[in-house]
């Protein structure tokens, strides 16, 4: 069924504590023209990752002081789910004091949404996650 | 022959001393192994007596067991030892920090002297070993055959000192701990401001208003950054213009320039000013052509008693520069300078725009 619809909403996981940046995550997400599934904190995020297969994006805000550090869970999710893409966002970092997992894509906060949003077309669009999604 | 020399008026000994020769005359002697005093060496009596006239807190220790002799200065210092333990073995002394105590002995005794700074004690004042810091001189004390017989030991307790200093060390790593935090949950906020102006103004026709507000904060939290690695005090110019332009694409700009720090007034106005001029030139000058670059040169010279700072942003490589036909806030914005209050020259020309502010290097770098 996704092959006939080009335009499928495919899920985006969104992790993030702050409300108001979830609220804006979310609106982000559907910018970009995907579906927004939320989780407010790591832990949520791996069992959501668990039950939603279809789920090929990850937005994650680094910055959760109750969640185990953000960045080893990030490196997790790579380690399990290797055709999820990952687009990670922090204050308590810089790009080059983080270092990402393979084909992880930072940007330090205050984020600049547009970039957010091309970024997630842009790794949306790449042939490898589109081979290895589930199928239906 | 029991005490002659403690009765004899005419030399007494010892002859001065406070309340310690009161205790040491006080002693009996006769079954103590140096004997009675008129009869000790004379460096030995020389010695006791130069340590209990002097203000300043010192020591003796004499012979194999080390017999200790000390000063009415150093006694508030020895707590329950002080005066019982006048005239004993160095070994009843400080047994509780024999092991550390021995291998000073040994040295001075070998004929050197030892001097430590700051050295970490636990001497037992009052019935527990308690953590204390003294600075402290051990020097041999040679009898008349030439050969080292005794320790003389100078000393001076440091312990509210060393304490002080730790505190304070504490108290900077907390302090710098606490500025990273709060630099931190300044730009975590500068994000909520981002999402609540995104979310507020979403059905705005003029998005491209809403983006330039979000990329103008950017540009602020880039200056916060630059600033928090020197708490905020001082930063880098090289190190700013580098942080305000990173997201435009760092081949596109040459920057040059000494070694200035500015303060964080200007490092704010001129991450904003920066910012607008980078902006402009992606939307209308240099950076719009492929092979456009933007020069951004610093000097300072001296003129009379006062440095200035200049700095250029020249555009080559674009289309030729036009005059806006209107000055908005992002024009406001740049005529604003490096200080804030102007210095600055627009030049459009055909080759593309050169500005140049200048400003007295005192303000610049003030807070």
């Amino acid at each position: 069924m996704g092959q006939s619809q080009p335009l499928k909403r495919w899920p985006v996981l969104i992790v993030e504590d702050e409300p108001i940046l979830r609220i804006d995550a979310i609106s982000m997400v559907e910018d970009a023209g995907f579906e927004a599934v939320e989780a407010m904190s790591s832990a949520d995020a791996v069992t959501l990752l668990e039950e939603r297969l279809d789920i090929r994006l990850v937005y994650m805000d680094l910055d959760m002081p109750r969640s185990r550090k953000g960045i080893e869970i990030a490196a997790a999710i790579r380690k399990r789910w290797p055709p999820i893409e990952i687009i990670l966002t922090a204050a308590y970092f810089t790009r080059e004091s983080v270092s990402l997992p393979e084909r992880a894509e930072f940007y330090p906060k205050p984020i600049d949404r547009f970039e957010i949003v091309d970024a997630m077309r842009r790794l949306m669009e790449r042939p490898i996650a589109e081979a290895e999604a589930p199928a239906t | 022959m029991t005490d002659p020399a403690l009765s004899d008026p005419h030399h007494p000994f010892p002859a001065v001393g406070g309340g310690c020769a009161e205790t040491l005359r006080a002693i009996d002697w006769t079954d103590h192994p140096l004997g009675d005093p008129i009869r000790w060496p004379a460096p030995l009596k020389t010695a006791v007596q130069i340590v209990l006239a002097s203000g300043f807190p010192m020591m003796v220790h004499w012979g194999p067991e080390l017999f200790t002799f000390y000063n009415d200065a150093y006694a508030p210092s020895l707590g329950r030892k002080h005066p019982g333990h006048m005239g004993q073995p160095a070994r009843a002394w400080w047994s509780e920090m024999w092991n550390q105590l021995t291998p000073v002995f040994d040295q001075v005794l070998a004929g050197k002297t030892v001097f430590v700074e700051n050295g970490r004690y636990t001497p037992d004042r009052d019935g527990v070993p308690k953590e204390a810091f003294f600075t402290h001189s051990h020097s041999p004390i040679w009898d008349v055959d030439g050969r080292v017989a005794g320790i003389f030991l100078v000393v001076t307790e440091t312990t509210s000192e060393v304490v002080a200093k730790r505190d304070r060390d504490v108290a900077n790593a907390q302090q710098l701990l606490l500025n990273e935090e709060l630099a931190h949950r300044i730009k975590n906020t500068l994000s909520v401001v981002q999402a609540l102006a995104q979310q507020t103004l979403n059905k705005v026709e003029d998005q491209e208003a809403v983006r330039s507000f979000g990329k103008r904060l950017t540009a602020l939290a880039a200056a916060h950054d630059v600033l928090t690695r020197d708490q905020w005090s001082s930063a880098g110019l090289g190190d700013v213009a580098k942080g305000a332009l990173a997201t435009f694409g760092e081949d596109r700009f040459v920057l040059s320039g000494p070694d200035v720090i500015i303060g964080p007034r200007a490092t704010l106005s001129l991450s904003l000013m920066l910012h607008e001029l980078a902006t402009n030139a992606a939307k209308y000058g240099a950076l719009t052509a492929p092979d456009g670059k933007v020069a951004v040169s610093w000097t300072v010279t001296g003129d009379g008693d006062k440095d200035m700072l200049c700095l250029s942003w020249s555009e080559r490589g674009g289309p030729p520069a036009i005059e806006p036909a209107r000055k908005g806030f992002g024009s406001r914005l740049i005529r604003m300078g490096l200080t804030g209050s102007g210095g600055v020259t627009l030049s459009y020309g055909p080759e593309g725009l050169t500005v140049e502010a200048t400003a007295p290097l005192y303000q610049v770098q003030e807070a």
